[in-house]
């Protein structure tokens, strides 16, 4: 009897769902939340182009003047000679008016174009950028997977034996961790391993790779590529694990004493599946807020790492950049940083989506 | 048909037992000198002492009292959920199914506990807008289990679900697929009440079922209660500090102090005639359950006792006004004071609702 009753339930509501089915389709694109974040980062994307603009064009001490100056006094070229040479050298024209600059920097940037090095005439920004980008890539997104993952698990062990010696020993190395600085373990590193007790060859492992193997997909380069990688990759992963260690155990900690993960027990669901789907499912949500932070400090962290170990990524370029002061090259550097963090905080507000139904709507 | 005749006996069975009458259905549970221990940098604290209660099939007893009186305590410890810092340390609690067979709670090893408890035990709990996982379709949460006691007919259980969704009152098809965060508190109430009824259990034991809830919802969850135990053959404990949802649903009650159970009877015994002190004074201290006129209420003096220091003799002696000498030496038992009625008083023949010996009790403990 009751079993019929519902099963009419169902045929009188189906007419209902089929209504929403039939919303018009423009109107499902805009309203869902794939297209409001892409819309969100793009112009995000936008406001920091035109940030980066306007704080160039604006700083004193205009950087075309410092190429003049540099050669007039390197050099001995005249005023008009060396004012000349900038301009040829660097399609720059002082004389139009700022918002037209703004257009034409627009234009260039959709174009691709990012101008070309004050140090390297001649050479493209792009082409600069990409011959470094990945492996900085590579090198701080393998940390900080692995630092995430392993610290995240030792975290989620911790909160399981709270109190127990484990935990207290995990506790205080976590903590040690991470108020390292990554430049200093970097030369730590070097002077303990490296210099006194000689465990690697670090002025072999220097740069990103070896010199004649050819960037390929082979796994002689591979095994290559991650020789040299190892070193700055081993400083990240240690300066940021405790972080997440840290911050994994208090979220659990937190998520054990829901009521949900009680009475998901008191249900007979298996404990491999409390575990994962109710403790460990709901602690990992903080985390990921925090990741997408971790995201944004990337290239920041490798600023100072990459020089130490000559590693030949984006951080190692934007210091040379900053020492040479090649404004171009700094410009797309920042540019780049930025597109990549809000594309990185993009697909990682996608991901969480999944993992937190409450984020979709 | 016979299913009908059956349901009708059934429910015969259940008015016949309710109030007053002595019970002559089995016993389903039988808890005996129960004692629940939590550990405390101060040594161990007894939470619940010494309890003894039969309850038999079809009834719903409410157990009642102050927070800290241990009736949650004694709740969880019979569904082996206690904290990892508490223990039970004496007593058993033996539970009979309907074919006979006999459960020793405390003795089952807890593999064997994982599929006798949601299957013939189950629970509701007090905080039920937060039992469900957040990040999981309630659809998901019934499959599990389900499945987590081997009933893998998926078809089944959702039409089983969809069914307990009826019968709570929820509209089965907007909250089969929804979110737990998509639904109010007082729906979640009632999932999680569908929830714990899903595999039929064959006594459910509902902690403060109505605490978290704005009145209103309240009143719809106390229905959706009744019109369940109309509808299904189940046998209920709750615990709550209401007294007028312990009137309205309980067949049977149990008041409970720093521990100990000091009464137990039936529903119209123990608020019509109650012989313990502590009960007169819970019900002193709230608006009449029934009647017109409006009395003045009275608070039991004092505080409850500090559990690591539990008074000598009766733990209630230093609030209560009928004490004499014996109560702060010897603890009284519990003794069948008539019609299945139990109280454990000294000085219960001398036992009176009379506010004025309440309120001058109140002056001297004050003073």
């Amino acid at each position: 009897m009751e079993l019929q009753a519902s099963a009419e339930m169902i045929q009188q509501s189906a007419p209902d769902q089929e209504e929403e089915v039939r919303r018009s389709p423009v109107k499902v694109i805009l309203g869902s939340f794939i297209f409001r974040r892409a819309l969100r980062a793009l112009l995000t994307i936008y406001l920091v182009s035109t940030f980066i603009f306007f704080l160039v064009r604006l700083l004193p001490g205009d950087p075309v003047q410092v190429f003049i100056n540099k050669q007039m006094t390197q050099y001995g070229y005249s005023y008009d000679d060396a004012a000349n040479q900038a301009r040829s050298l660097f399609a720059i024209d002082v004389d139009r008016p700022l918002l037209l600059q703004y257009t034409d920097y627009l234009s260039n940037l959709l174009r691709g174009d990012l101008g070309t090095s004050m140090v390297l005439p001649g050479t493209s920004v792009v082409s600069i950028i990409q011959s470094r980008i990945w492996w900085t890539i590579f090198s701080v997104g393998t940390s900080l997977i692995i630092a995430f993952v392993l610290g995240s698990l030792i975290g989620m062990l911790m909160a399981y034996k709270r109190g127990s010696t484990f935990d207290g020993i995990a506790s205080t190395i976590g903590s040690i961790l991470n108020s390292i600085p990554n430049y200093l373990l970097a030369l730590l590193f070097i002077i303990i391993f490296g210099v006194r007790l000689n465990w690697f060859n670090y002025t072999k492992m220097r740069g990103s790779v070896s010199s004649g193997q050819p960037v390929e997909f082979s796994w002689a380069f591979f095994t290559d590529a991650l020789y040299h990688a190892i070193l700055p990759i081993s400083v990240y992963v240690v300066t940021s694990i405790g972080g997440w260690m840290l911050l994994m155990k208090s979220s659990t900690i937190s998520t054990l004493e829901e009521d949900h993960v009680t009475a998901a027990r008191a249900r007979g669901v298996p404990e491999w599946r409390v575990l994962g789907f109710y403790v460990g499912r709901n602690a990992i949500l903080p985390l990921f807020t925090q990741l997408t932070i971790a995201i944004g400090f990337v290239v920041g962290g490798s600023l100072l790492v990459e020089p130490i170990f000559q590693y030949q990524g984006i951080g190692m370029r934007l210091y040379e950049s900053i020492n040479q002061r090649d404004y171009p090259v700094l410009q797309g550097i920042f540019l780049v940083i930025t597109i990549s963090v809000v594309v990185a905080l993009f697909v990682a507000d996608l991901l969480y989506s999944r993992l937190d139904p409450r984020i979709r709507s | 048909m016979s299913d009908q005749t059956h349901d009708l006996d059934a429910r015969k069975e259940r008015d016949r037992i309710r109030g007053t009458a002595e019970s002559t259905a089995p016993v389903i549970l039988s808890v005996r000198d129960v004692s629940v221990e939590y550990k405390t940098p101060y040594g161990w604290m007894k939470a619940v002492n010494n309890s003894t209660m039969d309850i038999r099939r079809g009834e719903a007893v409410a157990l009642i009292g102050e927070s800290g009186s241990g009736k949650s305590t004694l709740g969880f410890a019979l569904l082996r959920m206690l904290v990892r810092a508490a223990r039970v340390s004496t007593g058993e609690a033996i539970f009979t199914d309907k074919n006979g067979t006999t459960y020793d709670l405390f003795r089952m090893t807890d593999k064997e506990f994982r599929t006798f408890r949601w299957d013939k035990m189950a629970m509701t709990f007090q905080a039920a807008q937060n039992v469900l996982n957040p990040v999981m379709r309630i659809s998901n949460t019934f499959h599990e289990t389900a499945r987590s006691h081997g009933w893998n007919d998926k078809a089944a259980v959702k039409a089983k679900t969809l069914d307990l969704f009826k019968k709570v009152q929820l509209d089965p098809n907007r909250v089969f697929d929804a979110y737990p965060f998509e639904l109010s508190g007082g729906m979640r109430q009632r999932v999680s009440i569908a929830l714990s009824l899903l595999l039929d259990p064959e006594l459910l034991i509902l902690d403060e079922p109505t605490t978290a809830l704005d009145i209103i919802t309240q009143r719809a969850i106390i229905d959706v209660i009744k019109s369940l135990r109309e509808q299904l053959d189940f046998t209920m404990i709750f615990v709550s500090h209401d007294l007028s949802l312990a009137a309205e649903l309980a067949d049977r009650v149990a008041t409970m102090y720093a521990g100990e159970i000091v009464e137990y009877g039936p529903v119209r015994d123990v608020f019509y005639r109650p012989e313990h002190p502590y009960t007169v004074g819970l019900l002193n201290a709230v608006p009449p359950i029934v009647g017109e006129e409006f009395t003045p209420l009275v608070a039991i003096p004092g505080a409850t006792p500090n559990l690591l220091n539990i008074p000598s003799g009766c733990p209630f002696h230093p609030r209560c006004p009928f004490a004499t000498d014996i109560c702060s030496t010897v603890n009284p038992p519990l003794v069948d004071v008539g019609g299945t009625h139990f109280v454990s008083c000294h000085n219960r023949d001398k036992v009176t609702r009379d506010q004025e010996v309440w309120e001058e009790m109140e002056a001297t403990v004050g003073a």
